[in-house]
């Protein structure tokens, strides 16, 4: 599972590897029922605060792409590859939306004539 | 490489088993009935086996060896060959000495208690002579078959990795049979202590089978971290155990696909400190082949380990790049 982020990015660090979980998720690398890695040891490979990591993981957790359990670590949820993978290029649409200068609405209409 | 080499795995067997047998039934009713099969220190025969089960022993000491020696050896190369035909044609050649010393000894006897003396010289007969054939085997397969291109895949570009871009990998491999294994050697410490209970005395045993144990467990899974840092191994399930390889202790990396009998089995092989070579085989296939400093080599199994190496190859440029820089600096005004 290779996560890459850029510190001097225009997107948020946590929104960054959250990305990059989808991604290692929906292309299989990590597969439901494994475990992702502490989220201290994340933060301390990636040089960002705890914090940051456990907002990435908290934000999948209510995308129900993982399970957060106490003494059980975080956990991939079956059948979150699919999903993950369309959250994923709906932010990536959202990201070049606003980009762009297209409001929500403007994006929802270009959805619909899609 | 195509899998012909594998008959000299195969013959070895079938005529190591064939001369084994051999004398064993050109002479079958010379011999007493139970035969004398083992002789104890002091050279005198202190075991025996039916006549017809014999056979059996070194038969399945052979084809369990074969066995052993046919596991992975489609993406066997040189030295996994050589091995394998060196393991093989020892065990068969043994099968057939110790059959024919059996034979020798017990020939014309009438109760097998009364069978021959083993002698210093038969025995050195019997393990010295399948020593020699065994390397001839094994120098000749090395010679014969040789690896018509490097059995390691090309490394792949390092991973483009821009200014201030910040990168983690984790892969791990993991094999269930040698957690079973481990599991096995519990179990069987836990009946050895209960149930036989003249073995109690054998402090020792206990211990080093739960040794054994928590040793395999160590090695039935680990997981690999590669960041700025350098590349982290963690052991076993827990990860509790952990080595650590600094960035600046990495030469060079690539991805390779690694024959555990080319690195003289499973769990950790070698010893950096001693040989300046060591091998963490896990499984089969792709592992990290690392070039350290001081000239030493190291092997990690891992899944996927092609993407692991080209991060690892990214990041040792960026630290190369980053000493030029500060090597420069000085001389610069």
């Amino acid at each position: 599972m290779l996560i890459v982020i850029d510190a001097n990015g225009p997107t948020p660090l946590y929104a960054q590897i959250a990305s990059q979980l989808r991604r290692a998720i929906a292309e299989g690398k990590v597969r439901a029922g494994e475990r992702l890695p502490p989220a201290r040891e994340l933060a301390e490979s990636l040089a960002v605060n705890l914090h940051t990591v456990l907002r990435a993981y908290d934000e999948l957790r209510s995308e129900g792409v993982l399970d957060v359990r106490r003494g059980r670590g975080v956990v991939v949820v079956g059948a979150g590859g699919d999903r993950a993978r369309l959250v994923d290029l709906a932010r990536t649409l959202v990201e070049e939306g606003t980009r762009q200068g297209l409001a929500l609405k403007d994006l929802r209409k270009l959805l619909g004539e899609v | 490489m195509t899998g012909a080499w594998r008959w000299a795995l195969v013959a070895p067997a079938v005529i190591g088993l064939a001369a084994a047998l051999a004398p064993l039934l050109r002479y079958w009713f010379e011999l007493p009935d139970p035969i004398a099969v083992h002789w104890g220190i002091d050279f005198r025969p202190d075991g025996s086996l039916p006549r017809r089960t014999a056979f059996w022993p070194p038969a399945a000491l052979v084809g369990g060896i074969l066995f052993v020696a046919l596991i992975g050896s489609a993406r066997a190369y040189a030295v996994g060959r050589a091995v394998r035909v060196w393991l093989v044609t020892f065990m068969s050649a043994l099968a057939a000495t110790v059959s024919a010393v059996t034979v020798f000894r017990n020939l014309g006897r009438s109760i097998w208690t009364e069978a021959g003396s083993m002698t210093p010289g038969l025995l050195a007969l019997q393990v010295g002579l399948p020593l020699v054939l065994a390397t001839v085997a094994g120098a000749g397969a090395l010679l014969l078959w040789r690896d018509v291109q490097p059995p390691a895949p090309a490394s792949a570009p390092p991973l483009p990795l821009a200014t201030g871009e910040r990168a983690y990998w984790t892969g791990s491999a993991s094999n269930g049979w040698l957690l079973a294994l481990g599991g096995a050697l519990l179990v069987q410490a836990a009946v050895l202590q209960t149930a036989v209970p003249q073995l109690r005395a054998l402090t020792v045993l206990l211990p080093a089978l739960v040794a054994a144990a928590i040793a395999l467990e160590f090695v039935s899974r680990i997981r690999v971290t590669i960041d700025r840092r350098g590349v982290q191994v963690r052991y076993g399930h827990l990860g509790l155990w952990t080595k650590q390889l600094p960035l600046g202790r990495i030469v060079a990396v690539q991805a390779v696909d690694v024959d555990p009998l080319a690195h003289s089995g499973w769990g950790y092989r070698g010893s950096l400190l001693l040989f300046g070579r060591a091998s963490l085989v896990v499984r089969a296939g792709p592992a990290l082949k690392l070039d350290l400093t001081r000239g030493q080599r190291l092997f990690i199994t891992v899944d996927d380990a092609a993407t692991g190496a080209r991060l690892l190859g990214a990041l040792l440029e960026r630290e190369t790049a980053a000493h030029g820089a500060a090597a420069s600096t000085p001389s610069g005004p």
